[in-house]
């Protein structure tokens, strides 16, 4: 049987942290960072949240 | 055959677009989620370079060749230890998969070498969905 996808999506807007690494936990930022590690080492980040970089530019039409 | 549909989603950019979210354990044994898009253009998965250190890659495990994407020829260092995911709904499917790490790459891209032959991969671009069927 088919199943929807539960994965929250990042509920919020990520353009103010363009450039930077965020931790995502229920949909929402709860820590940055310019570098990954600096941002897993962040004691309020957890090992089952989402890291992420967020693109520099974000708003244009996506080519890959 | 079982199958997982999979809604576009945005992530935080406002425009929904096929991604999916891989639980990946790294070659150190810590793991995390990653989000990327479904890239049938890519040969095989490719990560942002900073997710190099975060699967536990050292230079040693890496391998610089060099690479064409859209816009002309790019350095891969390639991953020469596999690392392991598996999608967090069906967790008994865990896979390997050899990223290619890319400075300046700033989305993970899902490729066919590693996803794409766990997973038959069909696009709903009408219905906004995607489909991950695979074999029990």
């Amino acid at each position: 049987m088919a199943v929807i996808h539960q994965e929250p999506e990042v509920r919020e807007d990520l353009t103010r942290y363009a450039g930077s690494w965020v931790a995502i936990r229920d949909g929402m930022v709860i820590a940055s960072a310019l570098d990954p590690v600096d941002l897993r080492n962040d004691p309020l980040v957890h090992e089952n949240d989402l890291l992420m970089p967020v693109p520099s530019n974000t708003s244009g039409i996506f080519i890959l | 055959m079982p199958e997982l549909v999979v809604a576009y989603r945005s992530v935080g950019f406002g425009v929904a677009r096929p991604y999916l979210v891989l639980h990946v354990s790294g070659v150190d044994g810590r793991s995390g989620l990653i989000p990327g898009l479904i890239d049938s253009g890519a040969d095989r998965t490719v990560l942002p370079a900073g997710y190099a250190a975060l699967l536990g890659y050292g230079p040693e495990d890496l391998e610089a060749v060099q690479g064409a994407q859209v816009g002309g020829s790019v350095t891969l260092r390639n991953a020469k230890k596999p690392s392991r995911p598996y999608v967090p709904e069906i967790p008994h499917v865990v896979f390997d998969v050899r990223p290619s790490f890319v400075d300046g790459c700033e989305t993970a891209l899902w490729g066919r070498g590693d996803i794409m032959r766990q997973f038959d991969v069909t696009i709903r671009e009408r219905r906004q969905q995607f489909v991950l069927a695979w074999d029990e």
